[in-house]
Parts: C-alpha cells; sequence; structure tokens
C-alpha cells in the first residue's frame, strides 16, 4: 500500500497542477470570449451580429473537434509556449486551449439568463457597458457561473487524464505506465478511485457554493 | 422642462412596419405629475422609453431643458440619464445585491466615494421608510417594497425627473396607495417632474396634475386633469371613466390580451 501512495501521490499532485492551472487559463481564454457573445447579440448591448456569427461558428468548430485529436493537433503549439511536448506544463496548453471554447459557451449561457429588465434598469441610470457586465450581468449570473466552472473543472479532469495517455504526466499517464503497460491492476484502480473523488468533491464543492451565493 | 416634438417611431414585426408613435407633440413643466393613459398597445411605453432613450426615436424632436436629447453622445446620454430616472413594473432589481447595494449601485457607477454612498443610501432608505431593511435581499421583500427599494434607487443621484413604467400595476389596491402617496410626496418636496404610464384610472385620479391620452400612437387629447375629465373627447377616455363609475373595468379582453 505505501509504494502504491509513493507511485500515485506525485501524479496526484501533477494532475492536480494541470486541471488548476488548465481551468485557470481556459477562463482566462474563454470567459472575454463568452462575455463578447452576449454583448454583440442582435438584441445584445453592442449589436455586432456578423462578428457575433464568426466568432460563434469558430467555437463551434474547435468544440466539435475531438479531444484527444486537438490534444496532438496543439501537442506541437506546447513546444513553443512551454518549451516542451511531455510533462505537466506541456499539457496545460492544449488542455486550457481545448477547454476555452467551452468555457466561452458556459459563460455566454450563464450571462443570457440574466433578467433583461435589470440590465435596462442598470442602462436607465446611466451605466456603461463594463460597468454593466461588472456589475450586473457577472454579479446576476455569478450562481450560473460558479456551475459552469464546476461542470469545466470535471471535464478537464477527464481530458486531463486522457492527456496523461500521450504523454501529458498525472494519474492518467501513471495509469498507462503501471496499470496498463505493467499489468498492475492494484495501481490502475487506485487512479480510477482517485478521479471519482476529485470530480466528486468538485462537484459538490461548487454546488455548495453555487447555492450558498444563490439569492433568487 | 420637456417638449417632445413630432416625435415618430416603428418596428417593424414579421417584416410589416408598424407605427408604435405617429408626431407626438408634448410639453411637460417642471414639477407635473403628468399620466399618460391609453389602452394595450397605444404607445405609452414606446413614448416614455424615448424619453430616456431606451427606445432611439426614428423621427423627431425631444428637448430636455433646452437641450435635445436625441442628439447627445454616449457620454452625454449617460450623464443625462442619472438626472432621469425610471421606475418598472416589475421593479427590476439586482437579485443577488441586498437592499443597501441596489441602493448603492447608482451611486458607485457615478463614481462617488465611499464615506458619501453609505450617508446617501441611508439618507434615501429613510425617504421610502425602509431604515431597517438594508441587508434583506430583494427575494424577501413584498411587491410595496421592492418597488420602494426602485424608487430610492432611482433618486440616488438627484435626478430631476422620474419616469413610472406601470410602476403600481403589479400592487395592491392598499400597496399601489402608499406607493402613490410616496410619489406624490416627493413630487411636492424634492420638486420632481413625475411622468407615469398606466391603464389604471385611480393612480391618474390620485396623482397626476395633467393628463394625456393616447390613442394607436396618437395623442388624442390633453390638458389639465380636472379640465380633461370634466369634458372627456376621446372614446379611451370615455370609456376608462365610464368603467371607473360603473365599478367595472371593462377594457376588451382582446386588446388586453395582446
Ligand atoms: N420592442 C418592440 N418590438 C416590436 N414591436 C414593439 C416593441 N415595443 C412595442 N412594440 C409595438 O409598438 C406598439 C406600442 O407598444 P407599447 O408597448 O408602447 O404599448 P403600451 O401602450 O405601453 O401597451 P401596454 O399597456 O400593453 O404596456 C405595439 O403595437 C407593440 O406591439
Ligand atoms: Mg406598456
Amino acid at each position: 500500500m505505501n509504494e502504491i501512495l509513493k507511485l500515485v501521490f506525485p501524479s496526484f499532485l501533477d494532475t492536480l497542477y494541470m486541471v488548476f492551472f488548465s481551468t485557470l487559463f481556459s477562463i482566462i481564454l474563454g470567459a472575454p470570449l463568452g462575455i463578447f457573445l452576449v454583448l454583440t447579440d442582435k438584441e445584445g448591448l453592442l449589436k455586432m451580429p456578423n462578428l457575433n456569427s464568426i466568432i460563434g461558428s469558430l467555437i463551434n468548430i474547435t468544440r466539435s473537434i475531438p479531444f484527444i485529436i486537438l490534444i496532438i493537433i496543439l501537442f506541437p503549439l506546447s513546444r513553443v509556449i512551454v518549451g516542451t511536448t511531455i510533462g505537466k506544463e506541456a499539457a496545460v496548453v492544449p488542455l486550457s486551449i481545448a477547454a476555452a471554447p467551452f468555457v466561452a459557451r458556459v459563460v455566454e449561457s450563464a450571462l443570457k439568463e440574466v433578467n433583461k429588465g435589470v440590465i435596462e434598469a442598470a442602462v436607465s441610470l446611466g451605466a456603461s457597458t463594463p460597468q454593466i457586465v461588472l456589475k450586473v450581468l457577472i454579479k446576476e449570473a455569478l450562481p450560473s457561473l460558479i456551475l459552469g466552472i464546476t461542470l469545466t473543472i470535471v471535464n478537464i479532469i477527464g481530458y486531463s487524464a486522457m492527456a496523461g495517455v500521450i504523454g501529458g504526466g498525472g494519474i492518467g499517464d501513471l495509469a498507462v505506465r503501471y496499470g496498463y503497460q505493467r499489468f498492475r491492476t492494484d495501481v490502475l484502480i487506485v487512479t480510477v478511485i482517485i478521479l471519482i473523488l476529485l470530480v466528486e468533491i468538485t462537484q459538490r464543492t461548487g454546488n455548495y457554493f453555487a447555492k450558498k451565493i444563490d439569492r433568487r | 422642462m420637456i417638449q417632445i416634438k413630432n416625435l415618430k417611431k416603428s418596428y417593424l414585426i414579421n417584416g410589416k412596419k408598424t407605427d408604435a408613435l405617429k408626431g407626438i407633440n408634448l410639453r411637460i413643466e417642471k414639477g407635473q405629475v403628468f399620466g399618460i393613459i391609453g389602452k394595450s398597445g397605444a404607445g405609452k411605453s414606446t413614448l416614455l422609453r424615448c424619453l430616456n432613450l431606451l427606445e432611439t426615436p426614428d423621427d423627431g424632436e425631444i428637448i430636455v431643458e433646452g437641450r435635445d436629447i436625441t442628439k447627445f453622445n454616449k457620454r452625454e446620454l449617460r450623464d443625462y440619464r442619472k438626472n432621469v430616472s425610471m421606475i418598472f413594473q416589475h421593479f427590476n432589481l439586482l437579485s443577488n445585491s441586498n437592499v443597501y447595494k441596489n441602493v448603492a449601485f447608482p451611486l458607485e457607477i457615478a463614481g462617488h466615494k465611499k464615506d458619501y454612498i453609505e450617508k446617501r443610501v441611508r439618507e434615501l432608505l429613510k425617504i421610502v421608510g425602509l431604515e431597517d431593511k438594508e441587508n434583506e435581499y430583494p427575494s424577501n421583500l413584498s411587491g410595496g417594497q421592492k418597488q420602494r427599494v426602485a424608487i430610492a434607487r432611482a433618486l440616488a443621484n438627484n435626478p430631476k425627473i422620474l419616469l413610472c413604467d406601470e410602476a403600481t400595476s403589479a400592487l395592491d389596491p392598499l400597496t399601489t396607495k402608499q406607493i402613490l402617496d410616496l410619489l406624490l410626496e416627493l413630487n411636492k418636496t424634492l420638486g420632481l417632474t413625475i411622468v407615469l404610464i398606466t391603464h389604471e384610472m385611480d393612480v391618474v385620479e390620485r396623482i397626476c396634475s395633467n393628463v394625456a391620452v393616447m390613442e394607436k400612437g396618437e395623442i388624442v387629447e390633453e390638458g389639465i386633469k380636472e379640465e380633461v375629465f370634466k369634458s372627456p373627447k376621446s372614446k379611451t377616455l370615455k370609456q376608462f371613466l365610464q368603467s371607473e363609475k360603473g365599478g367595472v373595468i371593462y377594457l376588451d379582453f382582446k386588446e388586453r390580451a395582446i
């Protein structure tokens, strides 16, 4: 048991590393896109329908490429950005880019739920578009945003295990090297249990906070 | 104070052009409580929403204190809107912000300092009688209380004009009376000019000094309330007054359902 722990623990930390940074970067890339989609919608505050549909299509294309293929396409980019194509740092690049369009859609649908009347009230009080984004849209949609980000993290946990299979490090990498190639079923089982727990804890924490701050 | 000249607005509904405002001319003076009545679809909301440019008119002028607001650029428009507030039928409060934060919102966006905001919010909550509710969230308030919060929010930046779009239509009669009393008091004490639209005659009877009647995108009669009511000319007003007397509201169901 001790031996398994020694094997699994560093991989577990690597997975946390990949999930944390991929989530962070996918939000940094995806959230502004989502906000942009809402604002440029034909009923949005900025109304730029052409640009809106171009960005929308780009997001759809990226989302329709199977993740495993996307990683293969994007690993070369890791060499440019982090200088290597293997290990946890390298995996963060494709993971972030793969999850960003998903985040954009999550943010878009959360912000679109915000009551139009409330936005109108803010406009009537003289609020500027950036003020409305920060103080009305994001604030009103926060519970949905938290649930959406939770969903993103859960996806990234799954993706990160896949990334491990093709050289990404972390739990997935361990499962392949020991569980599969060396027939260590015990290691395989432990990795699966860890992934299940990780997803479960993430989901429960997300639900808890989303519920706690929802005053609607 | 507000002068509307030949104001026009039309919408495309299913590719068909529909005139919502067919050349409105109207003068509203400082300190008036100006009621606009009319049946559903007459264009009341469209007209009111042109006064803070939530709707952009197709043609015509809206002169407020000597300046044509339809010519404003973005910046001028935002400043103008801080002087002209609006309250709504469904209150439109920030549901994830408490009463304090809701009232502080217009002060924050106007860039005031924290100390001032705190002082002002307390002052406003006192005016609307909600001093003890500052930490409540809108979902825990009654309709009347929500509208009071909305009024406090609307007053925050000391507007000169208050626009009310069916502000009491979602409230019961007693609460309606209380809100109207509050509006009238604000009109008297702050010299606030109020423009309100309604299809409740009661509201007009109670607080309006002037009234205009709308039918199909046009103003069909207009003037000092007592005079207009004494000798109604339009079909709409005759019907409204009739239903008042008989105690039954008989607006055609078809028309209301639209
Ligand atoms: N955003 C819009 N898009 C299309 N048509 C609209 C829009 N707003 C109003 N209209 C049309 O303009 C006309 C006037 O509508 P408006 O909402 O001003 O009437 P109203 O007098 O306020 O009615 P109500 O008492 O039902 O609120 C109606 O024919 C309506 O269908
Ligand atoms: Mg209306």
